[in-house]
């Protein structure tokens, strides 16, 4: 096991019995490990609500999909990120984007899991010599 | 209230974990091949419904699948590995005495709960572990497991059943057992099988009938012991906790046989090194090691087949050590003028490192010999497999196995994730 603090050689640490392991991202974003899988976000379809492309999403499969979450579809042979939301009697997968059309959930539509998250990574960027402070 | 086994099961395990991540699978008949690309391994029941058989050479079925828009896949262990790490624990959920019995079944103990019959806990199982974990299970469950494998079999072959099937304390046992040939049973071989039929028995229900002593004088203490079974009687418990392991072997079917020595030491070497591994990381020891090698039993060309068998004196589980007595075993049986098709590492005579018997005066070499290990193994751990070796032996060569409809491994590598849009 790796250790995250120090038996100290000289006086007794007065945080020895308050340290704790690190944060760890794992443990506040994957409730339920068994049913969560990652999943990479393409494209510009759900942009306006704040899924952008390159985005690491993580899914979690659920027994009941909450209306308005943020869902993975499979449609048409294709794996889809959208919005599940009910107006009236009928359901469908919409996308804030007005170039994509709603997709009503029908038998060949199967959703897949609920996103719990988006992760957008930027870049690393060289550290710029003159506007070092 | 005794508990019943339950016995679960992934339907056609490999084909479906590759139908959960691809959705241009969705209702395209799908077939797993083999390492090697070799045989069909799994089926989905598309596939099935093309009278297509399990361990059929791929070469027949790929026209078939061609016609009905069928694919090939190569066998993704690394994701069949994750997925059945998924369901199996999961499964924990419904009961603690679980054991691991293959990569797609699990036998576990199962009560009534004052709310549900064991029929509608089976349903709320296969319900709730397909939605969750995606792996689609079927349940069959009754007083032994060997009558829980006749359940689970009818219960997928029923579309009455839904997958589940609890035949404990069932009336409809006795069908349920005339209807499962003598050779379905699990626990009767093929061998066993045939001896029955020649007696007249053709059914689960005849041998569960037939006269006890004879039976234990023809079929010996596990003939008994599978009737005992089918008469309701617990004779195989749970294993709860894995067996330590007896042997470690690793043996590949090369793509082309081959006469060259060289070509043979590398994967030997290849062989060694990953049953090295894996010895480590069990924290053990081996006693015994053996290095076999075959011609192609389907090749109409000289036959040979030959094995090496040494004693690791002491017993060691440093690669280099195993890696001097198998190259040195290979010398011993290998022969110029034979095409070799397969070969194998095998340790055995296993024990836990820190049960072994220690040497009274060269210690301190042992003890080098387990640092060393351990910095090249977190070398490779870091820096990816084989970085570190030991001996001079290319990184590739004919051990490699072909697999070329190798699917993303979603669930493990960073890289190979699944992209939506």
């Amino acid at each position: 096991m790796q250790r995250h603090y120090y038996q100290l050689s000289g006086f007794q640490s007065p945080a020895q019995e308050h340290a704790r392991p690190p944060l760890s991202l794992d443990s506040l974003l994957i409730k339920r490990p068994l049913s969560t899988f990652p999943v990479r976000f393409r494209g510009e379809a759900m942009a306006d609500d704040g899924i952008l492309d390159g985005d690491l999403l993580i899914v979690e499969r659920v027994l009941h999909f909450p209306r308005g979450s943020f869902v993975l579809a499979f449609v048409n042979g294709q794996r889809v990120i959208r919005q599940f939301v009910q107006r009236g009697p009928d359901f469908f997968l919409r996308s804030p984007d007005p170039r994509c059309p709603d997709i009503e959930l029908t038998d060949a539509v199967e959703l897949w899991g609920v996103v719990i998250c988006a992760i957008t990574c930027f870049p690393r960027r060289k550290p710029e010599a003159d506007i070092a402070i | 209230m005794a508990a019943s086994i339950a016995v679960v099961d992934g339907n056609n395990f490999y084909a479906s974990a590759e139908k959960l991540f691809d959705p241009a699978l969705k209702l395209c008949p799908l077939v797993i091949a083999s390492n090697n690309d070799g045989n069909v391994v799994s089926r989905s029941k598309e596939a099935k419904a093309l009278k297509i058989k399990m361990g059929q050479p791929i070469f027949e079925v790929r026209n078939l699948l061609k016609k009905h828009k069928g694919e090939i896949r190569s066998s993704n262990y690394e994701l069949y590995a994750n997925m059945s790490w998924r369901f199996q624990t999961a499964l924990y959920d419904y009961s603690p005495f679980i054991e691991h019995y293959s990569i797609d079944e699990v036998f576990m103990e199962l009560w009534p709960t004052p709310t549900g019959t064991l029929t509608e806990i089976g349903h709320q199982i296969r319900g709730e572990i397909e939605a969750l974990t995606g792996v689609s299970v079927s349940v069959g469950l009754a007083e032994t497991k060997t009558l829980a494998k006749i359940a689970i079999e009818l219960a997928k072959n029923s579309t009455k059943a839904g997958g589940v099937l609890d035949l404990t304390g069932s009336r409809f046992q006795d069908l349920a057992l005339q209807r499962t040939p003598i050779g379905e049973v699990w626990g009767i071989g093929h061998r066993s099988a045939e001896k029955l039929l020649q007696r007249g028995i053709t059914n689960a229900l005849q041998f569960r009938d037939a006269d006890a002593s004879w039976v234990r004088q023809r079929f010996t203490v596990t003939g008994a012991r599978t009737q005992l079974e089918l008469r309701g009687v617990q004779c195989l418990p749970l294993q709860l906790t894995a067996k330590t392991k007896q042997q470690l072997c690793c043996s590949r079917s090369f793509g082309a046989a081959t006469d060259s020595l060289s070509e043979i030491r590398a994967a030997v070497a290849h062989f060694t090194t990953r049953t090295a591994e894996k010895l480590r990381e069990y924290g053990l020891v081996a006693g015994q090691l053996s290095v076999f090698v075959a011609t192609d039993r389907f090749k109409d060309s000289p036959q040979y087949s030959n094995t090496a068998t040494l004693a690791v004196a002491p017993k060691s589980s440093s690669t280099i050590e195993l890696m001097a007595l198998a190259q040195h075993g290979l010398s011993v049986i290998y022969r110029p003028e034979f095409e070799i098709r397969k070969a194998g590492v095998l340790l055995s005579r296993l024990e836990l490192a820190e049960n072994a018997p220690r040497q009274l005066w060269n210690g301190s070499l042992d003890e080098i010999h387990q640092r060393l290990m351990a910095a090249i193994d977190s070398v490779n751990e870091k820096f990816g497999k084989d970085t570190l070796r030991c001996g001079l032996w290319p990184s590739s060569g004919i051990w490699q196995t072909r697999a070329a409809n190798l699917s993303p491994r979603h669930t493990t590598r960073w890289n190979e994730i699944m992209t939506a849009i």
